[in-house]
């Protein structure tokens, strides 16, 4: 099954954006590539959305970017993840295991009315 | 760190928006390659992975502009694609724009000339004044003779002391006379300069600091003349010092003594007062360089002598009440030591940058009038745009109406209105820059402060300031009409003919202008009445051709014997002066502003209609053939008057009228003179006519003549004497032989000053000529303004009605008839307009009274004639709209429908 990031929740890619930075600097394209292999192939990341993302990170300060040149020769523009951004990775990820757990605690839920 | 991240990428957005817009580009490029290839790896032909990896990509611009949002710089993006829709529209109507815009740079650029002025006079404190939040000017209010001044005024030494020592809201109080010339040095290097006598602490309090040396010390404005020094300004220093630092030390002549040179004070400041000074010297030396009268200890011993101008530093967290009530306090307890003062003075504190507004009036009042009337000559200027863009915005509903239709949002149609008004003023405010700084070189013509005026950046930043609020003024309603266009009604609004009401905002526009216009014209009206009322004064001399010499040789330390004979021998020597018809001595140059009353035994005299005088002046024999005063009867003093030993007299016929109504006091011996004091009488010898005294715009005073010759040592020791010259051909041309005679006569002479008689009467004619000219100039240019606005109302309400004119036409209606419609249509808002002005000049003439001379400012002649002017611009404005509507042919406009 794919899931596109149209349906997910917002905030869920910038979050994946970030977690797939953590590895290293990397192109738009590359990224995107990267976080469908880490999803295993679930999650088909639209550039439409991708690139406005990166924008927002980079507002925020989260991360950079400059231009590099890649393996084949080709220049492009790398991101990478600025210390607010580890930072805020490591708020982020502990707010969405929260969330998430809570989210699978109320669908996981048996009992008559609370 | 996050907002500090977040602002610079929105400033790199703004600035490198066309970068980020080609990188992103490149970028997105860059991705397609990337995917197309990873397709064709997957086996797809090159063609077919381009096209998935676009379809995956989801439309570039799609892209780019979502990308572009994220970046949040939507609104700069608008903002710029505004600007350059403003630009495009606006060059597209070159001659429009270029009428636009220079309309507002004259309004914009007469403004801020003004500006310039004003802000440097009245809204800063003076350049070198630090802390002026916690200055104050002090002025003391107390009874004197019954009237209690309700501004307050100086006070006196005894006052100083007592705000000095005993009122506790200060933490520095500090004292200064009214400057007044020096003489600086003798002979060949001789001149004149303006000094002033202050506190010790006075330059420290107001925070000013020394450029080089240091400024007094309190032991040196202790002892009368102990301790001769002086700070010189920053300008003087480099005017004739050239800014040599060995100047400290240095001992330098002033008035017959010497002073030795402590300092000199931070570049730019010149004093406190509307004067600039070029020296400072301690209070303890008024006495001795002769600036205080009288001069030793008895001025600072007297209460009655309110002769000090008061400058005092709050203490920290006391307000002004507070400091005021502590002072007051102080003076009244100082007050019952003397029993003659007023026992409950009071206190009144103002800031010293709005002291010098208040206190000041002549050239500065005139430029804070000019101030009002150059702002209104800019509303008048923003009308007319408003006025032609609210026709263009007409003439553009459908390109409106069609953008609104394909989707534009009302308010984003304002905004790009506004930007296109806010770009026109800006281009006018850049012009009017230009424009005031030409103003500003005119206006050097001001006897103003030195460093006074000109373009600096707070008038830029108020250039900037008018101008976006000009846009923002005028572009309003026409961005309001314009986006109110509904689609359907803008689209279809060309074959629908015209609507009734339509064009009810522009006739009231018209009416505001009209009105303004009148407002102006009759200050401009009035002004030149006043001009022409001082022009014609009859001074009863003849002021063309006369030179006025003096020479200060009191203070240099003449006795009086050699003062007397010093004085008849220039003028003998000044005879000899090839080109000079005459030479006498004056105590009191006519027209110079000093007087003195003269001893008058009133016993039996008809006083009625006399409120002053009489005054006395001495003069020589020949005096008023000399001068062109004209003897009515009698003679005047000639050289063998002085033998004599009988007191004589001549007296102006103003005084010959109270002294014996009815009859002649030719011959006889009336109480007149300093001989009344001993119960003598003094001789009237001669009648002449009523000739101006002290100042050329006052009223004519009765005057008695003595003769200077019998008894010069009778004289006061100020206001005089000094010689009047007559010559033959231009008295300029004379200056230096006149000036070098008199430096002959002995090596060390003081500066001899020579001014010419009219020089001495444009300071007094001044304001009028400035106040006729500039209001002249921008009330015609206000008429000017409104006159075109007035005709594109006229014109473009033609060019609507050109078919129901020629449907009127065709049904028989006659050329007047047309004629009639359109002048109907122009007069009636002038007419209104008119109206309104007349009643708002006749409000506002109570302001300007004070300004004008022998003409109420409710003149009715003024007014008429400003109506009348107005009503014929106003036709001329309807004439050739008028005459084109006459012109139109019935069936080209039926047609035209």
């Amino acid at each position: 099954m794919t899931i596109r990031d149209g349906e997910l929740l917002q905030g869920t890619l910038e979050l994946m954006v970030l977690k797939a930075l953590s590895l290293g600097s990397m192109h738009g394209w590359g990224l995107a590539q990267r976080i469908e292999q880490m999803s295993q192939e679930v999650f088909q990341v639209s550039q439409g959305s991708l690139y406005p993302a990166l924008q927002r990170l980079k507002r925020k300060g989260w991360i950079t970017s400059d231009w590099r040149v890649t393996e084949n020769n080709r220049r492009a523009r790398y991101y990478s993840l600025t210390p607010a951004g580890e930072r805020a990775l490591d708020r982020e990820v502990a707010q969405w295991h929260r969330a998430s757990q809570a989210v699978n605690r109320v669908l996981a839920w048996e009992g008559g009315l609370p | 760190m996050r907002l500090v991240a977040e602002i610079r990428e929105r400033l790199r957005a703004i600035f490198f928006l066309s970068r980020e817009d080609r990188e992103l580009d490149e970028e997105l490029r860059f991705h397609l390659d990337m995917q197309t290839e990873e397709y064709i790896r997957r086996g797809m032909d090159p063609a077919e992975a381009r096209r998935q990896a676009v379809l995956r990509l989801g439309g570039l611009a799609q892209v780019r502009e979502a990308t572009r949002d994220a970046r949040g710089v939507r609104w700069l993006d608008d903002v710029v694609a505004d600007t350059r829709y403003a630009f495009r529209t606006l060059l597209r109507r070159p001659i429009f724009t270029a009428a636009a815009a220079g309309t507002l740079a004259l309004g914009i650029g007469g403004t801020t000339a003004i500006f310039g002025i004003v802000d440097a006079l009245f809204l800063r404190p003076p350049t070198g004044v630090r802390g002026a939040d916690t200055l104050a000017r002090i002025y003391i209010v107390r009874d004197e003779g019954g009237i209690r001044t309700p501004d307050g005024g100086p006070g006196s030494y005894v006052d100083y002391l007592a705000m000095r020592d005993n009122a506790h809201g200060f933490s520095g109080v500090a004292v200064s006379l009214f400057p007044t010339d020096l003489d600086l040095d003798r002979g060949e290097r001789a001149e004149r300069l303006v000094g002033q006598a202050v506190s010790w602490n006075y330059l420290e309090l107001l925070g000013v600091r020394p450029a080089i040396g240091r400024f007094f010390h309190a032991e040196e404005d202790s002892i009368q003349g102990a301790h001769p020094v002086a700070v010189l300004s920053h300008g003087y220093w480099r005017r004739r010092f050239g800014a040599d630092s060995t100047i400290v030390g240095r001992t330098l002549l002033l008035n017959g003594q010497s002073v030795t040179v402590i300092g000199v004070a931070e570049r730019g400041f010149v004093g406190a007062e509307a004067r600039p000074i070029d020296a400072w010297v301690p209070m303890a030396m008024a006495g001795p360089l002769g600036v205080m009268i009288g001069g030793n200890a008895e001025w600072r011993t007297q209460p009655g002598m309110a002769v000090l101008r008061y400058v005092a530093r709050l203490a920290p967290g006391v307000d002004r009440e507070q400091a005021a009530a502590s002072a007051a306090a102080a003076l009244r307890h100082a007050a019952e030591a003397y029993p003659d003062m007023d026992p409950t003075p009071e206190v009144r504190l103002e800031s010293v940058v709005h002291a010098r507004a208040a206190r000041l009036v002549g050239p500065e009042g005139v430029a804070l009038l000019l101030m009002a009337v150059t702002g209104v000559v800019l509303v008048v200027a923003c009308a007319n745009i408003a006025n032609l863009l609210l026709a263009r915005s007409t003439a553009r509903r459908r390109e409106m109406a069609v953008r609104a239709s394909l989707g534009a949002a009302r308010g984003r149609l304002i905004r790009q209105n506004l930007t296109e008004s806010v770009v026109l003023a800006l281009l006018g405010g850049a012009v009017g820059v230009g424009v005031a700084a030409i103003g500003s070189g005119l206006a050097r013509q001001f006897p103003l402060p030195p460093g006074v005026g000109g373009i600096n950046g707070r008038v830029l930043a108020f250039a900037f300031a008018v101008s976006v609020l000009s846009g923002l003024l005028f572009g309003l309603a026409p961005a309001l009409r314009a986006a109110g266009a509904r689609p359907m009604a803008g689209l279809k609004a060309d074959t629908a003919g015209m609507r009734p009401g339509r064009g009810r905002l522009r006739r009231a526009l018209v009416t505001f202008q009209v009105t303004l216009c009148v407002l102006l014209l009759a200050g401009a009206g009035l002004m030149v009445q006043s001009l022409r009322q001082v022009l014609a004064i009859d001074t009863g001399l003849d002021i063309d051709r006369l030179l006025v010499v003096s020479v200060d040789l009191r203070n240099a330390g003449y006795p009086a014997a050699a003062r007397e004979e010093l004085l008849q021998a220039a003028r003998d020597r000044l005879r000899q002066v090839p080109g000079v018809e005459n030479a006498v001595i004056v105590h009191f140059t006519p027209l110079g502003g000093m007087s003195m009353s003269g001893p008058w035994d009133r016993t039996g005299a008809d006083t009625a209609g006399i409120r002053e005088g009489p005054y006395v002046n001495w003069v020589g024999a020949g005096y008023f053939a000399t001068v062109g005063t004209r003897v009515l009867r009698g003679r005047e003093f000639d050289e063998q008057d002085r033998a004599g030993t009988e007191p004589i007299v001549v007296i102006n016929e103003r005084l010959a009228r109270a002294l014996s109504p009815g009859g002649d006091p030719l011959g006889r011996c009336v109480p007149l003179g300093f001989a009344v004091r001993e119960g003598g009488c003094s001789r009237v010898i001669g009648i002449v006519e009523t000739a101006r005294h002290r100042y050329l715009d006052e009223p004519t005073v009765p005057l008695y003549y003595l003769p200077w010759d019998r008894n010069p040592a009778a004289t006061p020791p100020w206001g005089g004497p000094s010689i009047l010259v007559r010559v033959r051909g231009r008295p300029t041309d004379l200056t230096a032989q006149v000036r070098a005679a008199v430096a002959s006569l002995a090596p060390d002479l003081p500066y001899v000053s020579v001014q010419t008689m009219e020089d001495l009467l444009a300071d007094t004619i001044l304001p009028y000529r400035l106040g006729a000219v500039l209001f002249g100039l921008f009330s015609a240019l206000a008429l000017l303004i409104a006159a075109v606005g007035l005709y594109g109302v006229l014109a473009y309400f033609v060019a609507e009605r050109t078919a129901e004119i020629g449907i009127r036409r065709s049904l028989g209606a006659q050329e007047r008839n047309v004629v009639g419609l359109v002048l109907r249509q122009g007069m009636m808002p002038v007419a209104v307009g008119i109206g309104l002005g007349l009643g708002a000049a006749l409000a506002a003439g109570r302001l300007i009274q004070a300004l004008l001379y022998g003409v109420s400012a409710h003149d009715p002649v003024t007014l008429a004639g400003v109506a009348a002017l107005l009503t014929a611009i106003a036709l001329l404005a309807c004439y050739l709209p008028a005459r084109r509507a006459v012109r139109v042919d019935p069936m080209v406009a039926l047609r035209a429908e």
